[in-house]
């Protein structure tokens, strides 16, 4: 107990350190040099910040390639090696796991692109480095899907167990089949036939894609330069977006890559005009530029805002959102920024749903949640 | 510098503040704790433990508070995190310090540099025994038991084999003692320190024996593995010890792996040198004594053969 | 003697997938493998044990490994020994420890 006569503990501090960790992380992560003058209080926040947004063997392989690791103190070199190490298993994991994929789809001679992680990962792409994939992500055409998830099913996958609404919700409303998990190694397999749900009214053919995919030996393909950058900038935005500090730096990593190319942007912004994707394109180009400092020449940002902006009020309410969320998202702490994620996580819904189903998901949602707790409390 | 060496109430403060900077297993685990009732049990079982004075680079820091403000009243609950994660469900104030121990032990196996098993480990006269077996078994028991006859205790819970040298890493947290157990051990030991039963927990009643200050002030020593020994109770049944083939040692001693996957071919190699170097045996015992006879009567037989420096086993 | 059935056994040859860096043990006729390139250890008891170590060497067909097994153990390849053999190919095919040349 208590004893009656201890004084009051000192008011409880972990907001602070942890809003001061994530400053540091973003600052980081744009320049790992930056690390080395830091103090040990300092390192005690942005290393812990890094942890917990996956984002530690990042650093560390930035910081490893910079030569400037053995300068650090002890205790902060020892968690970066864990951390590394811990990365290298992840990418042998799914290495593995995507070239399984790979042998169990081989006969149906259709073309699959990998997305996102494991996209970066098999290509060999700048967002791979220090990553930490949790599941394969494969696009199909859609008039294989049937077939493509029976020869899943029958080489060793499970669909998950779910009831029929959230079955409907995955396979008509969102834009893939519900999530397959492999029978001997627990590993997840997503399989989308379109990178936009149909409900939304943006459509985006998996042939269309895939007809411009590129490929990467052994019979699978990954996405054009300018369908990955829009991949990743549509999957930051449409999405839930709290706490993707990952994600925008993958963002950053491709951009600064393909940007290299010639006739890359030129091809980007017509690409996502085409696609009806002006407005991630813009909102990505512009966040990367501000918050990850990526270099996107003048005339490109430009031209995407005259083409695909919106107004000025609701781009200064978008960037309220997403600096706050962004930010707050990788401290994992309350406030404001709690609030700016709520909201971009219902605009996030809602770009997917028209506002008469997303009330009634909510709802459906809501009675499961509310089922499954008073199950849960009766066992 | 120990723990005990700072005036109470300056270590107090400082649990509540900045933390208290514990050197265990190789590592600095900061430890902050806002609970009055575990900070006491902290300073009555942790008093021989080194500890960093300064500040400097954390490598986790450990946080037990209330799950609420409003929890420090009313049906007092508390959570612990590490590096800002929360471990556990919220669990009820008289079991916080469970948390703690936890916590710790989770701490150590999220270094994948190192191999870590879930296992006991002491040792005798620069050998040392890993008994690897799950909860439940009676390994932390035996554990107590062998500390109590003069053994050094590296672990109850945790067999840390170090990335640098294939040695074994001691981590000696207070033991923990179940059910009849504490009974058994405060009869072996009257003068050793046992903490207040933690009643009602998933497991029973649960205990936490100080270690021996030899064992604390020599936390930073590392062991030559020597012998395996799997502990099974079976209430009644006579003492039975079968030497385990190779192969079977190397089963378990993967399956005891905490993170063996992680390590890959360092997982793979120090378990087979394990296996190689170290005589395994699977104990079947019914009473602590006998468990303990068992093991003391197998380390006798094993000798550092000088020309292939492992152990050897010769006949007793 | 029981008919071989041909079209039943699997002609084709196989190999090790990405063997760089295998590690293996054998303790009491039981091989322990670890794998690098899918990070896992296998437990091989001792005729596919002799498969991935007869596989170590150079590709094989079944009736190629069969008949080297039968060899090994001074006894006559039958029919059962191939399907053991063809069971054991499909096995490393599932973990991936091997694969047949396409």
């Amino acid at each position: 107990m208590d004893t009656p006569g201890s004084p009051p503990a000192p008011p409880v501090r972990t907001a602070a350190p942890a809003v001061r960790g994530a400053a540091l992380l973003v600052r980081s992560m744009r320049d790992p040099a930056s690390i080395t003058r830091l103090d040990a209080e300092a390192l005690n926040d942005v290393l812990p910040a890094a942890y917990r947004n996956r984002l530690l063997a990042r650093l560390e392989h930035d910081l490893a390639d910079l030569g400037i690791l053995q300068g650090l103190p002890e205790a902060a070199r020892r968690q970066l090696a864990s951390a590394r190490i811990r990365a290298h298993v992840n990418a042998v994991t799914w290495r593995f796991e995507i070239d399984r994929v790979r042998r169990a789809l081989a006969g149906l001679g259709i073309r699959i692109a990998l997305l996102k992680g494991t996209a970066y990962l098999r290509a060999g792409l700048p967002p791979a480095r220090g990553r930490f994939s949790v599941d394969v992500d494969i696009l199909v055409p859609a008039a294989d899907i049937g077939r493509v998830e029976w020869t899943l099913i029958n080489g060793g996958w499970l669909p998950a167990k779910m009831n029929a609404y959230d079955q409907h919700y995955y396979r008509d409303w969102m834009h893939q089949i519900p999530p397959l998990t492999h029978g001997e190694r627990g590993t997840e397999l997503d399989v989308h036939h379109t990178i936009f749900p149909p409900v939304s009214g943006i459509r985006i053919d998996s042939e269309t894609l895939l007809a411009d995919a590129t490929p990467v030996g052994d019979g699978l393909w990954v996405l054009s330069p300018s369908d990955m950058v829009l991949h990743a900038a549509t999957h930051l935005f449409q999405e839930d977006p709290a706490g993707r500090l990952r994600d925008l730096l993958d963002l950053h990593d491709l951009l600064t890559l393909f940007g290299q190319q010639p006739g890359f942007w030129e091809g980007l912004t017509e690409r996502a005009g085409r696609l009806g994707l002006g407005r991630p394109l813009y909102y990505g180009l512009r966040y990367a530029a501000d918050l990850t400092g990526t270099a996107i020449p003048a005339a490109v940002l430009a031209r995407t805002q005259a083409a695909f902006a919106p107004d000025a009020v609701r781009l200064r309410v978008m960037d309220w959102l997403v600096r706050n969320a962004i930010v707050a998202g990788t401290s994992g702490q309350g406030g404001s920024g709690a609030v700016a994620r709520f909201l971009l996580f219902v605009r996030s819904h809602w770009i997917k749903m028209p506002l008469g189903v997303l009330l009634r998901h909510a709802v459906v949602k809501s009675c499961h949640r509310m089922r499954e707790r008073n199950a849960a409390r009766e066992r | 510098m120990q723990l005990g060496a700072v005036p109470e109430s300056a270590l107090r403060a400082q649990f509540r503040a900045a933390g208290v900077r514990l050197l265990l297993a190789g590592l600095c685990i900061n430890l902050r704790i806002d609970v009055p009732v575990v900070i006491e049990q902290i300073l009555q079982l942790y008093g021989g433990y080194p500890i960093e004075p300064g500040p400097g680079t954390d490598d986790v820091r450990v946080h037990l508070k209330y799950a609420s403000p409003l929890r420090r009243f009313i049906g007092r609950r508390t959570l612990v995190f590490a590096d800002g994660a929360a471990l556990y469900r919220p669990m009820p104030l008289r079991h916080a310090y469970l948390m703690i121990d936890s916590a710790l032990d989770q701490c150590v196996s999220a270094n994948v540099a190192n191999l870590v098993l879930h296992a006991a480990v002491v040792e005798r006269g620069g050998l040392a025994a890993i008994l690897p077996a799950p909860s439940g078994s009676g390994k932390s028991t035996i554990c107590a038991g062998l500390v109590t006859r003069g053994w050094r205790l590296l672990s109850d819970e945790l067999a840390v084999l170090r990335a640098a040298d294939g040695r074994l890493q001691p981590f000696p947290l207070p033991i923990t003692l179940k059910n009849e157990s504490i009974a058994l051990i405060r009869q072996l030991v009257p003068d050793a320190y046992i903490s207040p039963v933690f009643t009602g927990t998933i497991r029973g009643d649960m205990a936490f024996l100080r270690p021996p200050a030899d064992s604390i002030a020599r936390s930073a020593e590392t062991a030559e593995p020597a012998l395996i020994v799997s502990p099974t109770y079976q209430a009644g049944a006579p003492v039975t010890l079968r030497p385990l083939r190779k192969s079977e040692t190397f089963r378990l001693l993967a399956a005891s792996g905490i993170n063996y996957y992680a390590t890959q071919r360092f997982g793979f190699d120090t378990v087979a040198g394990l296996v190689d170097s170290c005589p395994a045996w699977r104990l079947s015992y019914g009473t602590l004594e006998q468990a303990v006879d068992a093991i003391e009567a197998l380390l006798a037989r094993v000798r550092m053969d000088p020309t292939t420096s492992r152990p050897a086993i010769t006949n007793a | 003697m029981s008919f071989v059935v041909d079209q039943d056994i699997d002609s084709r040859t196989w190999r090790l997938l990405e063997p760089a860096g295998l590690a293996w043990r054998c303790w009491d006729d039981e091989y322990i493998v670890f794998h690098p390139w899918s990070g896992m250890t296998h437990y091989l008891d001792a005729i596919a044990g002799t498969v991935f170590e007869l596989l170590l060497d150079h590709a094989a067909t079944v009736h190629g490994l069969a008949a080297a097994l039968a060899n090994q153990a001074d006894t006559p390849a039958t029919d059962s020994l191939n399907a053991v053999v063809q069971q054991v190919l499909r096995r490393f095919d599932e973990i991936g420890l091997a694969e047949p040349i396409p």
